[in-house]
C-alpha cells in the first residue's frame, strides 16, 4: 500500500505503530495529551495547498485515535497541544536532516500548549519522533 | 580560553514555547561578551542540566548567569574540565 504524508493511510500506519511499539509504550507510559497537528503550506509553492490537520490523541503510551481534519471543516478538537509547521519542515524532522528539539528552539516547529510538560517529558517526544520516521520510511520504500 | 562544567537542577521550566526561546537567547547573548555556551545537555530523568562553557575564569561563566536564570535553575556544581574529543583517535 502507498501512502504520502500528510494522509489517513500515513496516520493509519502511525497510530499502529505507536499502539504495537514496545518502546514507545515503555516511554510514553506516563504521557497525557493530545496533540492537533497543523500541516501548512511551504513558502513560495507555486499552488499553495490547503492546511491540512492531524488529531492524534496519546494517552499513556498508546494512541487511542488519530485522524486527517480539514481545518475548514468545522471546529477542531481542544487538544493540548497544537504543533505547526510547513510541510517541508516536518519532512526534514521525519528524514533526520533536523532534530525536533531545534525545530521547536528555532520556531520551526510552533508549539502551543504546555511547554514544561513537553521538556520535561523530551524522551517521549523524541520517541513519538522516532516512530513518525519509521512510517516515513517504510512510505518512501512503498513509493518506489 | 579553559573549558567549563555548570551543572545546573531545573526547579522551574518555561511554560511557553516562547519564554523558552527567550530566556536562551537572553543567556547566549550574554555569553557573547568574551564567554562561549559552547552546548548543553539535559537530563529530564534528573532535572539537571550539564552546560559546558569557554571563558577565560569561573568568574566570567557566573557573571553571565541572570538571577533569573539561577531562580530557575540553580547550580550545583562548577569545575574547570579538560577536552577529549573522540575524534582525535580517528
Amino acid at each position: 500500500m502507498k501512502y504520502s504524508f500528510p494522509s489517513q493511510e500515513w496516520v493509519d500506519r502511525l497510530v499502529n505503530l505507536l499502539n504495537q511499539d514496545e518502546r514507545y509504550a515503555e516511554v510514553a507510559r506516563n504521557w497525557e495529551g493530545d496533540m492537533v497537528v497543523f500541516i501548512e503550506p511551504d513558502e513560495n509553492e507555486a499552488k499553495p495547498e490547503t492546511p491540512i490537520a492531524i488529531y492524534l490523541d496519546l494517552w499513556h503510551g498508546k494512541c487511542r485515535k488519530g485522524e486527517i481534519l480539514d481545518p475548514s471543516e468545522g471546529e477542531l478538537p481542544q487538544a493540548t497541544f497544537i504543533l505547526r509547521a510547513p510541510k517541508i519542515q516536518f519532512m526534514k524532522i521525519f528524514s533526520g536532516d533536523l532534530d525536533p528539539i531545534q525545530a521547536m528552539l528555532t520556531r520551526r516547529l510552533k508549539v502551543e500548549g504546555n511547554m514544561a510538560y513537553m521538556l520535561k517529558n523530551i524522551p517521549t517526544v523524541l520517541d513519538f519522533v522516532r516512530c513518525c520516521r519509521i512510517v516515513e520510511a517504510e512510505s518512501g520504500l512503498n513509493s518506489e | 580560553m579553559a573549558n567549563y562544567l555548570i551543572i545546573h537542577k531545573v526547579e522551574q521550566y518555561p511554560e511557553t514555547q516562547n519564554e523558552w526561546i527567550d530566556t536562551w537567547r537572553a543567556l547566549r547573548k550574554r555569553a557573547c561578551e568574551g564567554t562561549v555556551w559552547v552546548h548543553s545537555f539535559f537530563d529530564p530523568s534528573s532535572n539537571l542540566l550539564y552546560c559546558h562553557w569557554e571563558a577565560e575564569s569561573e568568574q566570567a561563566v557566573l557573571e553571565c548567569l541572570t538571577a533569573d536564570v539561577k531562580e530557575m535553575a540553580p547550580i550545583q556544581h562548577v569545575s574547570e574540565i579538560v577536552l577529549f574529543d573522540a575524534a582525535w583517535l580517528n
